[in-house]
């Protein structure tokens, strides 16, 4: 019972907090721009969490957040409120994180071929060796480097389930895939890091 | 229940995210099943883990930094 008391003041406080937003999305439309300024400060912090999980660098995942709040201001219009503002916010930043990723990968592999072009007869490692990588890698870098290595569908459930908090619900909703596919997915990607962080986890 | 069915359940059993109905049919085939439970286990383990997992902190000059491309 006591549970259930918990859980009803954590919905009605869910619910407020959707109201307020609602409520500053109906003032951006009309064109106040302080109301973006508060969508801005009330939800930065976890945008930029899902978009850290997902890019993996702090300067990148500040850039993803910019440009998700970018392109909340320019469609705000087309917002239709058929979902909260923080599933629609969050399904804006999974996506340009995704893209972002899918972006620097390809900048990344042209300028290895690049450099590959360049430099033929290049010998020799050119970071440190594998051993003192390892021996100098924490837990948070080896995490980050972990959830890198599984695939960016399974990861998107992971981060927003596990890492923010979300029910499998408003996982299924940003996302927009079944409750079953959100349990597979998560499923699959904490098996992967099991695998991946067995050295560090035991 | 088999392991085949309860895999695809597991997840969700670990998080709390079952049904009444389908938490009670999970636990039974744990009763019987090890290797089940162990990858329950597995899972809450790496949960624990990222429970214990921050992004790198962000400074009050790159939020305004973003507060001021946002009004431009």
């Amino acid at each position: 019972m006591v549970e259930a008391g918990q859980d009803g003041q954590a919905d009605e406080a869910a619910a407020q907090e959707a109201e307020r937003d609602a409520a500053l999305v109906e003032r951006l439309k009309e064109g106040d721009s302080k109301a973006l300024d508060q969508l801005f400060r009330r939800h930065r912090d976890a945008a930029y969490g899902i978009a850290f999980r997902l890019v993996g660098s702090r300067e990148d995942a500040l850039d993803v957040v910019q440009e998700s709040f970018i392109h909340v201001m320019r469609g705000i219009q087309a917002f239709r409120g058929q979902s909260s503002f923080r599933t629609w916010l969050y399904r804006i930043v999974t996506h340009a994180a995704l893209d972002y990723r899918r972006w620097r990968s390809h900048r990344q592999a042209e300028s290895l071929d690049a450099l590959a072009a360049l430099e033929p007869a290049a010998t020799g490692p050119s970071h440190p060796a594998p051993q003192e990588e390892a021996a100098e890698r924490d837990l948070r870098k080896a995490i980050d480097e972990a959830l890198a290595n599984i695939s960016e569908k399974n990861r998107a459930a992971l981060v927003l389930y596990a890492l923010e908090g979300m029910s499998y619900k408003e996982v299924a909703d940003v996302l927009s895939i079944s409750v079953g596919t959100v349990m597979s997915r998560i499923f699959n990607a904490r098996q992967r890091l099991r695998e991946l962080l067995a050295s560090e986890i035991g | 229940m088999d392991c085949d069915e309860a895999r695809l359940m597991l997840a969700g059993y670990a998080d709390g995210e079952l049904s009444a109905l389908e938490n009670e049919a999970l636990a039974a085939h744990l009763e019987q099943c090890g290797r089940c439970r162990q990858i329950v286990h597995d899972q809450q383990r790496v949960q624990h883990v990222l429970d214990s997992y921050d992004p790198s902190p962000v400074e009050d000059s790159d939020w305004s930094g973003i507060g001021k491309a946002l009004k431009a």
